[in-house]
């Protein structure tokens, strides 16, 4: 038997802190540290993964978190290799990943590693489509995935440890302590997760019979420290944050490469703070956030003899005021600054720098209780340069006075400066790049409607479309290695929508969550003359992808079972070649036990139950059936 | 069960391209000419296909549709043994051994580190350059095995023979053409040409030609540069105008007395010449992204590869010997290298 060798491990799911099992299905545990300029534009789509979401992926990382509760296409690079989104069928670097609000991006790669991040660090993540994302941040064509921290006000303590352990040499444990009173609060989270990853798979590409192998070469180890510091006076917050991130990975093998005792692998360092402070005065209110980031990547490949070693340094600088203006008009002003250095042997005279400056100024009109706009514009300062000015707006209407009936519309230019390896690596880089830029539509309609006492349901659809201009791509050039260019036109549209079903009563809670993304994204121009991939769907976007989920809770036993499909995705641009589309389901179940306000809480997981066959990308091998058992303790004095 | 359905894939792949070609694979017997797709790196879209010139088309994917399997990630080049073909898959690290006429796989040869280009020493000996070792593996083809390495204490890429010479480049990052004597594999000299020496032919007059690029980064000016094969010295150093010119993949006609390059585009020069050409291309890019070329050695046909984006299928392009435009195939991904494969009837 396949799995024979593993014993049951721990699948705990919590590790977040619960006040009871149905609360994990309500939203209402976190208190807002302050006015945030994530706070939800009228007329605009953002979602919000909260807590009781995040429970389930103490012991992983975001990029499984997104991929399961969103429709961002997660392309991984096998278990322990990296993890980019592209969110509606954009590239890895159209989506800015933040961090309370700050640019956490590689700098040089100008795009996030999504594995890099355990969500159990993290207590809610917000997820900003399209034109919203131009008020919190600079280059989220895409959209903007923002990772939360916040404090809950509340006298005492509650100390949480989850323990996990799983298939194929899973092992992670994370310690959360959260202290302190109603006007001073501690978070102490740490994390450690090392994996074997040594699943065994059929190789029917290396030689003429198939072949079972195991996965070698793929270990990895993380770990991670988050502090949190808030104190409120008044309505006055002041935070303080400090987050150190430690990943050691060897990098799977493609299934064609010769399995070698050489190994690919690559160390990311991140050391992060931040200070925060919110203000009111009155009707007004302001903050002002100072952050730096240190980031190391140092990449080893012993058969290429390549030891890259790379560092870049950030510094963030932002403030922002809000006033009202009589009971309708909301106006908020945000200033940024971001200055980076990037010190790696692959620049020539071995570093970088940028400096990027950025205006905004929004008003937000609630004319009614119904209906609502937003208008937003952007001025962005590239060193001494400025940029064609991104701006958007939205328009919001709640079509019936008593249900919560939405309808929302809005248009955007957003853009996207080059990253710092597309304007600067040695050899490629390319200073002459223009920015991207996109405009994009966008028109949703939200409803929730209670139809009994036990029965309620949500639905949102929204229809997108994107036109992007002076796309990057590295491609060969005349002098025989790869250079980055402003190659094509896209356009990528489509349909995001999601339905929600609960039924509770005293002693049962369920419900049932599906989701539903079509995209369409196409080149539409390019440089080249004989280019087929013209009205071609681009390579590794899913056309279709589709998740449901359904819980059921008695008393304190539960269970969920989860299912995704991930539809066919080309490999080449002219749509020559394709990946299949696969399906995977999952099924878990806990118990919950109450003593006072103590909580003690297992969890049984099994992944790809059906024990699917499937790549994210062609010719990485994914892991089969996994187990895992999870376990939370939390005390609370 | 398992096997019974890739037993049925594979009859089902194989009779599908019979159909296809119509002629039961016969035209790998004809006159035509093998072409290596390369695919992207990492990415294990590597491909075989063949032009032939009897029935003027073009068939691909040809190890994948004999065979059930990918031929892996970046082949990069191949030689022509009595009945065997030796496919050299450079991120693979391993040499597929078919069948010349079937293309059917007769073994796998594996272990070696990031081979790039393969040479026939004789029937019983190759030589494989690689791109990451310092040394260059020799191949027992009796027996289709690796029978031993030459330590060239550098890394190394085309490989030119003549005689009982193997004249061997040391490309990335260097400056010299290794000398091994074939009969006992030992590196007898090394004569130092110019910067990252890319190519070679050798011409008529038993002339070895180097062409030296200048270096990736065009810190020198790229040369090319003739040798004695016999006393190993340098006889003529022609330099190129400007460093901007980046000048690859040198060929030679079947008269030995013309080489070819591609420098934006296909330039053409006799060996007698004292200076590279300055006037425009021979053929021009035209919109095209020229990758690799080969000359035809009995009608001077010239073909050349367009990759496009290099994520999509590509083009062979090939030219009569007066630079016109015969015929515009779609291969598949990145196609680079040819070999080509006349009969003696072909005119």
């Amino acid at each position: 038997m396949q799995f024979s060798g593993l014993i049951l491990l721990i699948c705990l799911p919590l590790q977040g802190q619960l006040t009871s099992l149905k609360d994990t299905i309500k939203i209402n545990e976190v208190i807002i540290s302050g006015n945030k300029p994530s706070e939800k534009l009228k007329g605009f789509k953002t979602t919000l993964i909260d807590s009781s979401v995040m429970w389930n992926y103490s012991d992983e990382s975001i990029a499984n978190l997104l991929s399961e509760n969103s429709g961002i296409f997660i392309k991984s690079y096998g278990i322990s290799g990296s993890a980019t989104p592209s969110f509606r069928g954009t590239g890895a670097g159209h989506t800015q990943l933040q961090w309370n609000n700050i640019n956490i991006n590689n700098p040089m790669l100008g795009q996030p590693d999504l594995s890099l991040v355990p969500a159990g660090l993290i207590d809610e993540v917000e997820i900003s489509y399209g034109g919203s994302s131009i008020s919190t941040g600079t280059g989220g064509i895409g959209g903007i995935v923002n990772l939360e921290n916040k404090p809950l006000w509340r006298n005492g303590s509650i100390i949480s440890l989850s323990p996990a352990i799983g298939s194929f040499g899973r092992y992670s444990g994370l310690l959360k302590v959260r202290t302190g009173n109603l006007n001073f609060q501690s978070s102490t989270k740490a994390y450690l997760s090392v994996a074997e990853n040594n699943f065994k798979y059929i190789n029917d590409v290396q030689t003429a019979e198939p072949v079972q192998e195991e996965m070698i070469n793929s270990e990895s180890m993380q770990k991670g420290f988050l502090q949190e510091f808030y104190y409120k006076k008044s309505k006055d917050i002041l935070s303080a944050r400090l987050w150190y991130q430690f990943a050691d990975r060897n990098l799977p093998f493609s299934m064609l490469m010769p399995r070698s005792s050489l190994s690919e692998n690559q160390i990311d360092e991140s050391f992060r703070t931040m200070l925060n402070y919110d203000s009111h005065i009155g009707v007004s209110e302001f903050f002002v956030t100072g952050a730096f980031s240190l980031s190391k990547l140092n990449y080893v490949n012993q058969l290429a003899l390549i030891d890259s070693r790379n560092r870049s340094e950030s510094m963030s600088f932002k403030a922002g005021f809000t006033n009202r203006i009589g009971d309708y008009v909301k106006t908020k002003f945000i200033l940024e600054n971001e200055h980076i250095q990037v010190r790696t042997e692959n620049y020539s005279d071995n570093k970088a720098l940028r400096n990027v400056s950025s205006l905004t100024s929004m008003a937000e009109i609630n004319s009614s209780s119904r209906l609502g706009a937003t208008v937003l514009l952007k001025e962005v300062l590239n060193g001494n340069s400025f940029l064609i000015p991104d701006f958007s707006a939205g328009l919001q209407w709640k079509i019936t006075e008593a249900d919560e009936y939405l309808l929302k519309a809005n248009f955007s230019r957003n853009s996207k400066l080059p990253s710092m390896n597309d304007l600067f690596w040695v050899p490629g880089g390319n200073s002459e790049l223009l920015d991207e830029s996109a405009l994009t539509y966008e028109l949703t309609y939200e409803m929730a409607h209670q139809f009994s006492i036990p029965f309620k349901s949500k639905f949102d659809v929204t229809l997108y479309h994107n036109s992007i201009h002076n796309l990057i791509q590295w491609r060969p050039g005349i002098y025989s290695y790869w250079e980055a260019e402003n190659v094509k036109d896209v356009n990528t549209s489509g349909i995001e929508s999601a339905a929600f079903f609960e039924y509770i009563t005293d002693r049962v809670t369920s419900f049932v969550k599906l989701a539903y993304t079509y995209t369409n994204a196409t080149t539409i121009g390019s440089v080249l003359p004989n280019d087929e991939s013209l009205g071609k769907q681009l390579v590794y976007v899913p056309e279709h992808q589709a998740n449901a989920m359904m819980r059921f809770i008695f008393k304190s036993t539960y269970a969920d079972w989860k299912t995704g499909y991930t539809g066919r995705r080309y490999t080449t641009t002219d749509n020559s070649s394709f990946l299949p589309g696969f399906v995977l389901h999952s099924l878990s179940s806990g118990y919950m036990l109450h003593r006072r306000s103590n909580i003690l809480n297992f969890c049984i997981t099994i992944d790809n139950l059906f024990n699917t066959s499937y790549q994210a990308i062609a010719y990485y091998p994914q892991p089969g059936r996994t187990y895992s058992l999870k376990l939370l303790i939390q005390i609370t004095k | 069960m398992k096997n019974l359905f890739l037993i049925a894939s594979i009859f089902v792949l194989f009779s599908s391209c019979i159909k296809d070609n119509g002629d039961s694979g016969s035209f790998l017997s004809g006159n035509g000419v093998f072409l290596i797709n390369e695919g992207n790196f990492m990415g294990g879209n590597g491909s075989l296909s063949f032009y032939s010139y009897d029935s003027a088309r073009i068939y691909n994917d040809l190890f994948l549709n004999v065979n059930g399997r990918p031929l892996g990630d970046v082949p990069n080049s191949m030689a022509i043994s009595g009945e065997r073909i030796y496919i050299v898959v450079n991120n693979s690290g391993k040499i597929e051994v078919v069948d010349k006429n079937t293309l059917e796989s007769v073994k796998t040869i594996t272990g070696l580190k990031a081979p790039r280009q393969i040479s026939i020493i004789s029937s019983s000996k190759a030589y494989v350059s690689s791109m990451y070792s310092d040394s260059v593996t020799v191949l027992d083809l009796s027996d289709n095995s690796i029978s031993g390495y030459i330590n060239l204490r550098r890394t190394s890429e085309a490989i030119a023979v003549l005689r009982n010479r193997a004249f061997i480049a040391n490309w990335i990052g260097g400056k010299e053409v290794i000398v091994i004597n074939t009969d006992n594999n030992k590196v007898i000299d090394s004569i130092e040409v110019a910067t990252e020496p890319e190519s070679m032919v050798i011409d008529k007059d038993k002339t070895l030609w180097v062409l030296c690029n200048g270096g990736w980064m065009r810190e020198n000016f790229a040369e090319l540069i003739s040798v004695s094969t016999s006393t190993n010295d340098i006889e003529k150093k022609l330099v190129f105008p400007s460093k901007l010119s980046s000048p690859s993949c040198l060929q030679i006609d079947g008269t030995g007395s013309t080489l070819y390059y591609m420098e934006s585009g296909v330039r053409k020069m006799k060996t007698d010449a004292s200076s590279v050409p300055s006037t425009a291309a021979f053929i021009p890019e035209a919109g095209h992204y020229f990758y690799k070329m080969a000359v035809n050695p009995v009608n001077g046909d010239v073909l050349v590869t367009d990759a496009v984006d290099y994520q999509q299928k590509g083009h062979l392009l090939i030219y009569n010997s007066t630079g016109t435009l015969k015929s515009d195939e779609r291969t598949d991904i990145i196609p680079g290298m040819m070999y080509f494969r006349l009969n003696s009837d072909f005119n």
